[in-house]
């Protein structure tokens, strides 16, 4: 992933209804396409990229089955993918709602390679782990359970 | 000397290879927990307009990873930070505003400048009395997870 941003536009325009050739990765799932991979055209680390419903859906409204299928389908590509011997994964974040930080109406979600956190730490500091990684142990919800 | 988050959350371990169905449970579970510590902690503001049956009634972030959802039920976008002059010929300035959005959840923040960074970085105060200003106290709720730091 390492397409250059070469475009500007205006800040209203939404960055999803219509990609940016340069910024879009991939329609998936290939076959009937729901959702867009993009770049991050303002990312915060490298290979900041963004899942986004092919046409518009509200960030306010609950995910559906679909969006959380496909989040979950790039969590698992990203961390088997053959071409890197080094484990590697991915931090997905949903931003809903006046208070979330959220500065997008139409509904995506965004990731973070775990390693590019990580990257620039100082190496005499003890070493962070996210958040999520530390949260205790539990069963897993409701009827998912073997 | 351990502290714990100043803000709910709720988290659920995701099974190996789980159906689409499964995640969306484990979602709506969430989120149900999320919004019943907002109405527990009585800190939902009314809506001004019409509430449609798919919107969510709270502001929250999300996070998942393979192995893990979470969600964190938000009452603030961000908080100041005060600022204190320093230098004489420096002058006192506003303090600035930091927003928080889904990247709380790895533990990490941003911040626009330098200052703001030496600040929170310094003392750790301010980086647990704004992360007190963005959510629900966690005393709220039974379900609330327990992160110790």
């Amino acid at each position: 992933m390492n397409k250059k941003d070469g475009q500007t536009g205006t800040k209203t325009k939404n960055p999803f209804e219509d990609p940016d050739d340069l910024l879009l990765v991939a329609k998936i799932p290939s076959n009937q396409p729901t959702h867009s991979l993009v770049l991050n055209k303002y990312p915060i680390i490298p290979q900041h990229f963004i899942l986004a419903t092919q046409t518009f859906k509200e960030q306010t409204h609950l995910l559906e089955d679909d969006d959380l299928h496909m989040v979950y389908a790039c969590l698992k590509a990203w961390e088997h993918d053959g071409q890197t011997s080094s484990h590697r994964r991915l931090f997905a974040f949903f931003n809903s709602g006046l208070h979330s930080g959220a500065s997008q109406r139409h509904r995506h979600v965004q990731f973070l390679p775990i390693e590019q956190m990580l990257d620039g730490q100082d190496s005499q500091q003890a070493a962070w782990i996210p958040l999520i990684d530390l949260m205790d142990e539990g069963p897993s919800e409701g009827k998912c359970l073997n | 000397m351990t502290a714990q988050l100043p803000f709910a959350h709720f988290h659920a371990k995701i099974p190996p290879d789980p159906i689409p169905s499964c995640l969306h449970e484990i979602y709506l579970s969430l989120y149900d927990k999320a919004k019943a510590s907002v109405h527990a902690a009585s800190l939902l503001q009314s809506n001004q307009g019409f509430l449609d049956h798919f919107a969510a009634e709270i502001s929250y972030n999300l996070a998942i990873t393979t192995s893990t959802m979470a969600i964190c039920p938000r009452t603030s976008e961000g908080s100041t930070l005060s600022r204190e002059t320093i230098g004489k010929n420096e002058q006192s300035c506003q303090g600035s505003i930091v927003a928080l959005n889904g990247t709380l959840l790895s533990g990490t923040l941003m911040v626009k400048n330098e200052n703001d960074w030496n600040e929170l970085r310094c003392d750790e105060g301010k980086l647990y009395n704004l992360l007190k200003l963005i959510g629900v106290p966690p005393n709220h709720s039974e379900h609330s997870t327990k992160t110790t730091l």
